[in-house]
């Protein structure tokens, strides 16, 4: 158990070593000159040799490495480009939103997805499964992005039931003292006690929640029906039914429990998804999060900013996925 | 004499195990339908120049019908520059299908030799490239195709190469298991025992018997590409105007929609519809081809 453990963390090491590597020869292979961008298109050529030193670019490449490697691992992600302040800095005003929208649609999928994989396993080829399974396939297919405009387009400008985006209304902003304590809205306002903003931020998050939500409830329900399905052709799931034990025990205690491994691990691949579909969606929602703040670097080709997010949202989904394996190694069934 | 006999049996079985996929896969209409849609696609793609109303509207602008909603004359409506937007669609098809084509091939063509001789050496070599696969693969999807294509600079080219550095892992580690289970097998030891050198066992005796599933994975990647070079697009780091790729459509419709809702949400429903019959079908050909799903 313990060395299971050691040596998953040492491989996520190797891992993250690996990514910086990945990404550290991406910045090498830019065609245009980070030190000219730096500077700006006007600048004269001894303005662009200063920067270049300032910046490090002057050095060897293993040295250039090293530093850059000392850097990330002090939590210095560079400065960017476009707004020259730093990128770590930047990024943590923007996470908070983030991860609201990324807990919310996780949720909603699970709430939906499992539900829907668990029927679609226990009806296996019945009209509910067949329906379960065009709907999986339908939210695994369906363009994220497309789906938010729908959305938008529905319960906004039809329906005018929902906010067209942003994370509060404009009279709730105005008149309302906004709390900071984690910078997470929902949860700030809970901590507070002031239930308008609460409220007012649980509205404008329920179309962003649910067109990310969409690519995760159709993997999480076909996943899970073929965990169950898979599981329910055990043997032991056999023997059970044949002592006479009734069908809805064998599923419910039997086969239900025995899924989480595949669940869960189902559930942290699919916050992946989560994670790119939030970037799809923010700019169609104007949602103050990492997604719109990517968006920005790429038309602005920001490379330090890109490179920053790259790093941290590849090192946030390597750490997740180790969560995830020791969670399921906790298991005493899995060999080591 | 025992040649002649042998191989048409050999042949009869491998014939009547076609018959039988085709008639499951006539069986399962939902598969049937999504191979009809992609037939109908293809057919769209090569034959948009005839299909377009207004071809000369894929690139050339026509100010005079800005952002008409959907008519007669115009059934998907016209966009910002007065240009046609089903001909746009009906352009973009091509685009889709061959860049996701050409993706899906070149990672082949990169994932397949590496994943065989990751599986048949073993050791120090199978080591070096499976934690090369793992290292790729530990990108949250899309993440790596994104930052791969915002540093080689926005462009459809750039952005298939972004998607293949981030596709062939996939099939390396495919193969490497097939590779793997196939290489102990008596009849890759008796080409051994004669002397066959390791590239031909490589690539005439195990890649044929290993090819099947990564047929299968390749089909249904084909509707995952297509969506992801979608997304890049609609992040701007794909196709770049005029070209008429979907998701840029879906993209530079944002500043219009809320007067103009027929500008994004018709290139939107080309994607879907094309991402959903990949799907499908991959979906589908699985359940066909996976002998323990087969006669269910």
């Amino acid at each position: 158990m313990g060395r299971f453990i050691l040596k998953r963390l040492l491989l996520g090491i190797i891992i993250i070593i690996g990514v910086v590597i990945i990404t550290f020869a991406m910045t090498r292979m830019i065609p245009s000159d980070p030190a000219a961008q730096w500077v700006g298109g006007r600048a004269t050529p001894e303005q662009v040799e200063k920067a270049r030193v300032e910046l490090g670019l002057d050095k060897p490449l293993y040295t250039q490495f090293f530093i850059y490697v000392k850097d990330l691992v002090s939590g210095n992600l560079g400065y960017s480009l476009r707004t020259h302040r730093p990128i770590m800095s930047e990024l943590k005003s923007r996470v908070p939103a983030t991860i609201e929208l990324i807990f919310f649609s996780t949720v909603i999928s699970i709430l939906v997805g499992l539900p829907l994989g668990m029927l679609s396993a226990k009806r296996k080829n019945k009209t509910a499964d067949h329906l379960s399974r065009i709907f999986s396939i339908g939210f695994v297919s369906v363009p994220t992005f497309w789906l938010a405009l729908i959305l938008q387009l529905v319960f906004f400008r039809i329906l005018g039931i929902l906010p067209m985006g942003g994370q509060l209304s404009m009279e709730v902003k105005l008149f309302e003292q906004i709390p900071h304590i984690t910078g997470i809205l929902t949860l700030d306002s809970l901590i507070s006690g002031n239930y308008t903003i609460f409220k007012d931020a649980i509205i404008h998050l329920i179309l962003p929640s649910l067109a990310v939500a969409a690519y995760p409830i159709g993997l999480i329900t076909r996943m899970t029906r073929s965990a169950l399905l898979e599981i329910l052709n055990e043997d032991y799931i056999k023997a059970a039914k044949s002592y006479g034990l009734s069908d809805r025990l064998v599923y419910w205690s039997y086969a239900l429990k025995n899924s989480l491994g595949p669940t869960i691990t189902v559930v942290t691949l699919s916050l992946g998804y989560t994670l790119m579909n939030t970037f799809l969606v923010e700019s169609v929602f104007s949602w103050p999060g990492l997604g719109k703040y990517v968006a920005g670097s790429v038309t602005s080709l920001d490379y330090p900013a890109i490179m920053g997010i790259t790093i941290f949202a590849a090192v946030a989904y390597i750490l997740l996925n180790m969560i995830a394996d020791i969670i399921i190694a906790l298991d005493p069934r899995v060999r080591l | 004499m025992i040649r002649k006999q042998i191989i048409p049996e050999a042949m009869q079985s491998r014939i009547n195990s076609f018959k039988e996929s085709v008639f499951l896969l006539k069986k399962n209409k939902l598969t049937y339908t999504a191979a009809i849609i992609i037939i109908a696609l293809v057919v769209i793609a090569i034959l948009a120049p005839i299909i377009a109303p207004y071809p000369s509207h894929v690139y050339s602008n026509n100010p005079k019908d800005q952002l008409l909603s959907p008519s007669w004359k115009f059934i998907n409506g016209t966009d910002e520059l007065g240009r046609d937007i089903f001909s746009r669609i009906v352009f973009g098809t091509r685009i889709s299908l061959l860049a996701s084509v050409i993706a899906v091939g070149i990672a082949l063509l990169v994932g397949i030799p590496l994943g065989l001789i990751a599986g048949y050496y073993g050791g120090f070599l199978d080591e070096l490239i499976m934690r090369i696969t793992d290292m790729f693969l530990s990108f949250p999807p899309l993440l790596l195709a994104m930052a791969v294509a915002a540093f080689l600079g926005p462009s459809l080219r750039n952005a298939i190469i972004a998607i293949i550095i981030t596709w062939w892992p996939w099939y390396t580690r495919l193969i490497r298991g097939q590779t793997v289970s196939i290489k102990e097998k008596e009849f890759v030891k008796a080409a051994r025992s004669i002397g066959t050198s390791s590239g031909v066992i490589m690539f005439k005796h195990i890649l044929p018997n290993s090819i099947a599933p990564v047929i299968v994975q390749a089909s249904m990647d084909l509707g995952g590409i297509i969506l992801t070079l979608a997304s890049l697009s609609f992040l701007g780091l794909g196709a770049q105007p005029p070209i008429p790729e979907w998701g840029l459509m879906v993209n530079t419709s944002l500043t219009y929609f809320m007067n103009a809702w027929w500008y994004g949400i018709f290139p939107g429903l080309a994607i879907f519809i094309t991402v959903l019959a990949f799907n499908l079908m991959g979906d589908g050909l699985r359940e066909i081809l996976d002998p323990r799903t087969r006669g269910q």
